[in-house]
């Protein structure tokens, strides 16, 4: 099969798990509290578990070179992207479009909600993201320096 | 580190892609490591080394290796 078509299916598959993603979304809203209570932590867990899947089946087929790009993109880019996101977040205007946003698809209104506990959940859900980001980075470090037979001799 | 890579490409008459498919690497790696912007790891070099020829010294310039 040629390069371009497998790299076209890939693309297909992505584009598929999205709308179907966006379509799972808009036929669990409209499922009862207790179906959509089990049914919406188990397609995160899914999605969460194919996205894991999909990283390391790509990775296996990289390069050192490529290896070396992606761990300066994550150190770089991604956690510098997280902080950028809670940075974005503490933007009044945007914690108001969230808020209003959030109010709408629960209430369907953007003003029948407490503000004052989405405006909190948003900053307890920052904040658990960042600690959850650097405890991630602590064991991934100690698990890379195991593998490589710990820290050496102590001086 | 300073390598030799494109003189002995052009010798050869290598694209990049080629010598890439040779060592089993993308044309991009290849082209990281021939400009010095990427130090290839000692398997790497070998296979390099080895698609060439030669040894690892007489394609990679050990007098600018950093001591980083």
């Amino acid at each position: 099969m040629q390069k371009e078509t497998v790299v076209g299916i890939k693309l297909l598959v992505q584009l598929v798990i999205v709308v179907a993603f966006v379509v799972a979304l808009w036929w669990l809203k409209q499922q009862n509290a207790a179906v959509a209570g089990v049914l919406g932590p188990v397609g995160a867990i899914l999605l969460m578990g194919y996205g894991l899947f999909f990283t390391y089946r790509q990775q296996r087929h990289l390069d050192e070179v490529q290896i070396a790009s992606q761990g300066f993109a994550h150190t770089h880019g991604w956690l510098g992207a997280t902080f950028a996101t809670v940075l974005l977040l503490m933007l009044p205007p945007v914690m108001s479009w969230l808020i209003d946003l959030v109010n709408m698809q629960s209430t369907g209104s953007p003003d029948t909600s407490d503000r004052g506990a989405v405006r909190l959940a948003f900053l307890y859900g920052a904040s658990l993201m960042v600690v959850m980001q650097v405890l991630g980075a602590l064991a991934a470090a100690a698990i890379w320096w195991r593998r490589m037979g710990g820290m050496g001799e102590r001086p | 580190m300073k390598n030799r890579i494109r003189v002995l490409r052009a010798e050869k008459g290598w694209s990049q892609a080629e010598l890439a498919d040779r060592v089993r690497v993308s044309r991009n790696s290849i082209n990281s490591i021939e400009n010095g912007r990427f130090d290839p790891s000692l398997p790497l070099a070998f296979r390099i080394a080895d698609a060439f020829g030669l040894s690892v010294e007489n394609v990679f310039d050990k007098t600018h290796v950093s001591a980083s």
